[in-house]
């Protein structure tokens, strides 16, 4: 059996946790093949991230003090893993080696006060790659035969798009496969930094937010692994979220689809575009707790099994606010909504959810509350440019409630159903749209009700009280 | 006839432990030989201050702070203490902050908008503003005197003051971190690793126990900055300095082949136009190949060529000797005055 494991980066971080995964895949490496992919350690990438934002304005001080940051977060595990003193002195050594780039990079940008895309993708993959460093350190001090692989290694090629590099997908298959498989035959464990690639031309590319479950997904896809591991800091994709609804509980078993409308929804433990490579494959993504390894956590799979509740879970997405278009002369006039998404993807906006009301001829669009403004500017601007006379208006404080579920479809009468549990504890819902996949229905309603809707949501369709 | 000088010491570590024991020591000999009476008003470290305008009992006010890591019982704003007590200078001993200079940075514009006049040991606030620092005393008429900014107890800048009496300097390069030196001296000495030699350095003392301002530049671009502001008359902030190379990367083999060369490897911080800090390969020969927790200046003299200062640099007690000559000297002007 061929398994690819995926580590996250809290789960890397948390004391003891490079230790504690060494445990996990000392364990498993002896019952089977074993690649491993690495995150960046815990809050590393938010701060690559942040420096991306910021390093055009620092001065040679403040690119010094990042560095010194970032070697902080990486020196105290190794430091902990109470390493030989050769082991210790050359990770050390290639950890400053990395910062040394990192530095050079950084620099670079404050010198000519510019990011390019390229320098930016650059930037980003020091994270895994730093990360790689430590990781490996600890995999060899637990005496399991490791290689150490940056994505490039391992053979993931992509175009040299920076930002927003997409996979060459059969060069990576066979890069990845001649790379890999020789390893695994020898009874060595590949460690693969994840999110990170590259180009054709031999450029640091990164896999954009699918990151490292990306990578995850796609070396078992080159590999035709039997199954992903993801390890995580917790149980399992849940019910619903635990400290809104304390019986929530660990759903044992997802369709990809199923997941997907999870993932978009905010599920954290997954972007819906790095489950696409297993799926395509067919191969069972497995969501599970490092801290508790004995668990099986929760399994993704290609089958659609339909349970006796209705729904799978109901996930409750916060900051959110609806911008509200209204007008007569939008009423029957083709194309609006087209528009309207139109005009709102051009200004960066995500729209979670739309919805068309014609007896009060206006339409809604839900959007995180960061970019509830933005969107406001954007439309009314837009529409009053393309000779529409509309109205806008935008209401913050609202949440959406997602209720996700196979069980939902082809099952008549299901919005009313669900909606009645909802307006039986007396809720308001502002609004209510149904996923074209009939996999979900969600809903907005006061963030101040949304507390009270979930537990209901989770009583009646995912319990089946 | 003695002159009564005030003081308000901000930040009570190692640095002004050493001052307000050498003030209590020595306080007969200054009144008897230079007619001044050091009296401390008020002291203040990270928790609490203690105040007495009539002078704080230093013995005591020493034995509280090790006993109870406090110097008093209250906390009170350091600014409040600046602006409202009656004294005549502020010594501002806080630690260096490379990245806004705080809370040193106030402390000093409190103490020279309340026309105090400043002594200070704390760089970052003159490498992030030297210009408008200097420029708002000059306009309030007090004084700011930061001997002990550069080289601790080595009196760097006096001797480049000197060198420039008679002539135009033309460019100053030097080692200027001590804690880098004796890394490096020590790595030649007997092989150590980078790592090895730092922590060597931070058992001994000279290293912060986090060293990045000592070993990646930081600290030795703040002085380069006080040094062009204050012997070549630049008007430059640490935003300006180049800071190319720390000395992190460099490897024991590295050394190891330097010396068989008859060569070292050094930090040097220098500024002709641009400052700058850079690992620099030197000969053996070259006076600043210096060894130990050292520094070494050079100036050069439009007329006369080299003019070279070097010494220990490092540690409270030297450092406390260079913040006594400025108080002295701030001292003998008040009493002029
Ligand atoms: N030591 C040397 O060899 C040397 C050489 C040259 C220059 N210098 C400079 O001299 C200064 C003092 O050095 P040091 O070695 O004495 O440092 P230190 O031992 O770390 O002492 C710093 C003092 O500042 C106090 N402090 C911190 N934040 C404060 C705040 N917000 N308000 C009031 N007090 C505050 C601390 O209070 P607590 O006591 O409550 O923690 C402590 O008493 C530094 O700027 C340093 O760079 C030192």
């Amino acid at each position: 059996m061929k398994v690819v494991m995926k580590f996250g980066g809290s789960l890397l971080a948390s004391p003891g946790g490079i230790p504690r995964v060494s445990r996990v895949i000392s364990k498993a490496s002896k019952k089977m093949r074993v690649v491993v992919v690495i995150s960046a350690l815990d809050d590393v990438t938010d701060l690559l991230l942040h420096a991306a934002t910021n390093a055009r304005t620092w001065d040679s001080t403040q690119v010094i003090h990042f560095i010194d940051r970032i070697r902080g977060i990486h020196s105290q595990p190794l430091t902990e893993m109470e390493l030989r003193q050769a082991t210790y002195n050359e990770a050390v050594d290639h950890l400053e080696e990395l910062l040394d780039d990192l530095k050079l990079t950084l620099s670079g940008v404050s010198i000519l006060r510019e990011l390019t895309p390229r320098s930016n993708d650059l930037l980003l993959s020091f994270g895994e790659r730093l990360s790689l460093v430590v990781v490996s350190a600890g995999l060899r001090k637990a005496g399991i035969a490791i290689e150490a692989l940056t994505g490039g290694d391992a053979g993931i090629v992509t175009d040299d798009s920076f930002g927003e590099a997409s996979l060459e997908v059969t060069k990576t298959r066979r890069g990845v496969k001649e790379k890999l498989l020789p390893l695994l035959t020898k009874g060595v464990v590949p460690v693969v930094a994840g999110f990170i690639a590259r180009s054709e031309s031999g450029e640091m590319t990164t896999l954009g937010r699918g990151g490292s479950d990306y990578t995850a997904t796609l070396l078992a896809d080159a590999i035709a692994a039997d199954e992903v591991w993801i390890w995580t800091d917790v149980d399992g994709i849940l019910t619903a979220d635990p400290r809104i609804v304390k019986s929530a509980r660990v759903i044992e078993e997802l369709s990809y689809a199923e997941a997907e409308e999870m993932g978009f929804f905010g599920a954290k433990n997954m972007h819906p575009l790095a489950l696409a490579p297993a799926r395509k494959a067919g191969i069972p993504v497995r969501i599970r707790n490092g801290f508790k390894p004995d668990r099986l956590g929760t399994l993704i799979n290609p089958r659609e099994r339909k349970s006796s509740a209705i729904a799978k879970s109901v996930a409750l997405v916060g900051n959110v606010g609806i911008v509200t278009v209204s007008g007569e002369t939008l009423v029957g006039r083709p194309g609006t909504a087209a528009k309207i998404f139109e005009l709102l993807g051009k200004a960066g906006v995500n729209v979670l959810m739309i919805s068309q009301s014609v007896s009060e001829s206006n339409i809604s669009a839900v959007v995180r509350k960061g970019s509830l403004e933005r969107a406001a500017s954007a439309l009314s601007e837009g529409l009053s440019r393309v000779g529409i006379s509309a109205g806008v208006k935008v209401e913050p404080d609202v949440s959406v409630l997602a209720v996700v579920g196979a069980g939902m479809q082809g099952t008549p009468g299901i919005a009313a159903k669900v909606f009645s549990a909802v307006a039986a504890t007396g809720v308001n819902v502002r609004m209510i749209a149904q996923g074209s996949s009939e996999l979900n229905i969600s809903f907005v309603v006061a963030s101040r009700d949304s507390e009270k809707a979930v537990k209901a949501l989770h009583e009646s369709v995912v319990l089946g009280k | 006839m003695t002159e009564e000088v005030r003081l308000i010491i901000v930040g009570f570590g190692v640095v002004a432990r050493s001052l307000a024991g050498s003030l209590e020591a020595r306080g007969e000999e200054f009144r008897r030989t230079r007619g001044i009476d050091f009296h401390l008003v008020a002291a203040v470290d990270s928790k609490s201050a203690a105040i007495d305008r009539n002078g704080l009992d230093v013995r005591e006010l020493l034995r509280r702070k090790e006993e109870t890591g406090r110097v008093g019982r209250r906390h009170l704003p350091a600014t409040e203490i600046i602006e409202d007590t009656e004294a005549d200078i502020l010594v501002e001993l806080t630690p260096a902050n490379p990245l806004d200079a705080e809370p040193g940075m106030t402390h000093l514009k409190s103490a020279i908008k309340a026309s105090k006049h400043v002594v200070t040991a704390n760089k970052m606030p003159l490498a992030h503003e030297y210009p408008s620092l200097m420029a708002s005393a000059e306009s309030r008429g007090v004084q700011v005197r930061y001997s002990a900014c550069v080289g601790a107890g080595l009196p760097i800048l006096d001797f480049g003051d000197a060198c420039a009496v008679s002539e135009p300097l033309l460019k100053v390069e030097g080692v200027l971190n001590a804690t880098s030196n004796f890394v490096l001296s020590r790595m030649e000495s007997d092989s150590s690793s980078f790592p090895e030699a730092l922590e060597e350095a931070k058992k001994l003392g000279y290293a912060e126990s986090n060293p990045w301002l000592d070993v990646d530049g930081v600290d030795s671009a703040a002085k380069i900055v006080i040094i062009a502001n204050h012997t070549l008359k630049k008007s430059l902030t640490l935003k300006d300095v180049a800071i190319v190379e720390g000395i992190r990367r460099i490897s024991p083999s590295r050394v190891k082949a330097l010396r068989e060369e008859g060569k070292k490897v050094r930090m040097v911080a220098s500024v002709e136009r641009r400052p700058e800090v850079r690992v620099l390969e030197l000969p053996g020969g070259d006076p600043l190949s210096i060894d130990g927790a050292c520094n070494v200046v050079k100036f050069h003299c439009k007329y006369s060529g080299e003019r070279v200062v070097s010494g220990p640099a490092a540690g409270g007690v030297t450092t406390s000797s260079a913040v006594m000559r400025d108080l002295l000297r701030v001292g003998a002007s008040i009493e002029g005055s």
